[in-house]
């Protein structure tokens, strides 16, 4: 089967759900940080297909928008995890639960 | 042959991606985050994106990941300390319908559509052809990305120094 939109597509879409998956089941913040970075991983890839696509190169942009954003986003999160540590010595999301109750 | 190339590089991306979510340890996710990262830089280099090919190497799987094995490191989490990774089949069923409902759903928005049909100029997806949306159409944002990103870097710095809690 030749590949074209719909494997990239396709592709895209597992990794996403795959991600989505990592972000709602793990209780480690890290390795929920690192499948926020997945479902965005996924997303530049859609972008990028359709950019090949439609032959406009503005999903190449916004994928590098995306690219720039997310690592901006990264350091944020991981300081917010440093200060989350130093004060309660867990990583667990399981014990950061304060504003439900 | 780029046939071939794009499901090497899907299995390393897919398969890398399921290794990150279900390792128990931080420093496996981590690695096999940058696996998946790179992966997907082959594909997006098949798609003839050379410039975002490169800008995921560089910025994502060598300096994002790159920092999150560093934060690992200086705060010293083992693998069993954290979590046990426990999930019935059954509680995953209704996850996995949902997905499969949207990539149904995806898949069938695209399926109608034919394969690739532009037709690119040598300059699409490179350094020059995306430099040149990059600060014609896209100059502002560009302008208001450098914002975000001076944001970040002091917001990284105020929330990390110690002290910051005394406050």
């Amino acid at each position: 089967m030749s590949v074209g939109l719909s494997q990239y597509i396709a592709l895209s879409t597992l990794i996403f759900i795959i991600g989505v998956f990592g972000f709602v089941w793990r209780r480690n913040f890290l390795i929920v940080l690192m499948s926020i970075e997945l479902m965005l991983n996924a997303v530049n890839l859609a972008f990028l297909a359709f950019a090949r696509y439609w032959g406009g190169a503005e999903g190449h942009v916004l994928a590098f928008f995306v690219i720039a954003v997310a690592a901006a986003e990264a350091a944020v999160g991981l300081s917010i995890l440093i200060m989350i540590y130093r004060r309660r010595e867990t990583v667990d999301v399981t014990d950061l639960q304060e504003l439900r109750e | 042959m780029n046939d071939a190339l794009f499901y090497i590089f899907a299995v390393i991306a897919a398969a890398g991606a399921v290794f990150t979510v279900t390792r128990k340890s931080p420093l496996a996710a981590a690695l096999s985050l940058a696996v998946s990262m790179i992966g997907l830089a082959g594909l997006f280099l098949l798609l003839q994106g050379y410039l975002v090919f490169v800008l995921q190497i560089l910025v994502y799987a060598g300096a994002v990941v790159v920092l999150i094995i560093f934060v690992i490191m200086l705060l010293n989490l083992r693998a069993e300390a954290v979590e046990h990774l426990n999930l019935s089949w059954r509680k995953a069923i209704p996850g996995v319908v949902l997905g499969g409902a949207l990539l149904v759903i995806l898949l069938s928005a695209v399926r109608g559509l034919p394969q690739f049909p532009a037709e690119v100029d040598a300059e699409f997806g490179t350094v020059e052809g995306v430099g040149q949306l990059l600060f014609s159409r896209f100059a502002f944002p560009f302008e208001v990305l450098s914002l975000v990103l001076l944001v970040a870097i002091v917001g990284a710095v105020v929330l990390a120094r110690k002290g910051g809690d005394e406050e």
